[in-house]
């Protein structure tokens, strides 16, 4: 079999992976599993934003190099790419099934944009109550978290300064909840603006960075945790200048 | 008292359920991460005495969270970051977080450190609780893998 094709399937699996919230030993062990499967000997180095991999076969040495231009959470593909390559391992199936197969997975949308909205509001829902407030509270954190979830689903998928994003989300929770608490007097705004942000806590990025930490791969879960840190950062800074804007504004 | 545990129940059930709509886990898998959350959040309040969640009772909850996780892994033969990356978000510490922000711009650093040492000391006793429990996982399965490639090559 053609050694470029297997390793191009194999890097396009594990691309799929690094893209949508695997962790780095899983992308690695699978390309590794693919490759051997087909009878390749294979190295392959994996970080959050890029992948090289090596096979010796009787062509003598290839190697692809790829960049990741953005990242986002979809874990169902994780899940899938998993159970494919476990598939691979036992089966061994003909390499264009898998290529179909990775064209399928990249292809499938189990959410449509209505129910991830809805999934927005309804977090901000549920902590709003669990953290303690009454059912204006929770109206007005489901409002907030609709319109948060639809400007989130309208900034672009492949954004070059994704951080960026968080920081805008924090401003307009902030505001929004200082507007719906002036609409229903009986409100506790910080309760609302906790609810809806905690949509934006970074909890693939927290736990990846921990679970490669403890497999060894340092460079990979300091930066996932650095990433944890940013995305706190900017949340909080747009928090902060926001309420600073509104005490400013003497409304409160 | 019951009555409370399962308003609880219910909210950290949907609190894990709408992470997990955001983040695109199948569909058949939703209740089960529903369910990681409410038994981390639900089972450490048991444990303490006061409403808000103390370090303690957050690293309980990890734990909880954890072993829940890497068992439905090996059930559904999914990763385990499946269950568990939902299953964390009731127990994050986000009331101290948002203190500790609103203590900075109304100018009470002291405060301000309070919360901060509150929020960070409860993400790491989530992360650390995570951590514990997979890495107790791995070494049963290295140990496995292990004696099977020593049977093998007696062969």
């Amino acid at each position: 079999m053609d050694q470029e094709i297997i390793l191009e399937t194999a890097v396009r699996a594990g691309l799929i992976l690094l893209r949508f919230g695997g962790e780095i030993y899983r992308v690695e062990e699978t390309i590794n599993r693919i490759c051997s499967s087909y009878g390749l000997k294979c190295e392959s180095f994996a970080i959050p934003t890029g992948l090289i991999v090596s096979v010796y076969g009787e062509k003598g040495i290839t190697t692809i190099c790829k960049r990741i231009p953005s990242r986002t959470v979809d874990l169902q593909k994780v899940a899938h790419v998993n159970a494919i390559s476990r598939q691979i391992e036992k089966t061994k199936p003909d390499i264009k099934e898998v290529i179909n197969e990775l064209d399928h997975i990249e292809k499938c949308q189990p959410y449509s944009q209505v129910s991830t909205v809805f999934g927005y509001a309804l977090l901000a829902f549920a902590f709003s109550m669990l953290f303690g407030g009454n059912r204006y509270d929770a109206v007005s954190a489901f409002l907030v978290g609709t319109v948060l979830g639809v400007l989130q689903n309208s900034f672009p998928k492949d954004n070059n300064f994704p951080l960026i994003e968080y920081f805008i989300h924090s401003f307009g929770t902030v505001i929004l909840s200082y507007v719906f608490s002036l609409i229903f007097h009986d409100t506790n705004v910080y309760i609302i603006i906790i609810g809806v942000l905690s949509n934006f806590v970074p909890g693939v990025a927290l736990i990846n960075g921990v679970r490669d930490l403890l497999n060894g791969d340092y460079v990979s879960g300091l930066a996932k945790l650095g990433e944890v840190f940013m995305v706190l950062t900017l949340l909080s800074a747009g928090t902060a200048i926001a309420l600073s804007l509104w005490n400013l504004g003497g409304l409160s | 008292m019951i009555k409370l545990l399962v308003k609880y129940f219910i909210l950290s059930f949907l609190g894990s359920l709408a992470p997990s709509m955001i983040m695109n886990i199948e569909k058949r898998l939703l209740p089960w991460t529903g369910l990681g959350g409410a038994l981390g959040y639900c089972i450490p309040y048991l444990l303490g005495t006061s409403g808000s969640f103390s370090a303690a009772q957050t690293f309980a909850g990890a734990l909880i969270v954890g072993l829940y996780s890497e068992l439905m892994a090996k059930y559904h033969e999914t990763p385990a970051t499946v269950f568990s990356v939902p299953a964390i978000y009731p127990l994050v510490p986000g009331i101290t977080a948002y203190q500790t922000v609103q203590s900075i711009v109304e100018n009470r650093i002291q405060e301000a450190v309070f919360y901060g040492i509150n929020t960070v000391v409860k993400a790491f006793a989530i992360a650390f609780g995570i951590m514990l429990v997979s890495s107790i996982f791995r070494m049963v399965r290295n140990r496995k893998k292990f004696q099977k490639s020593k049977n093998l090559s007696h062969l």
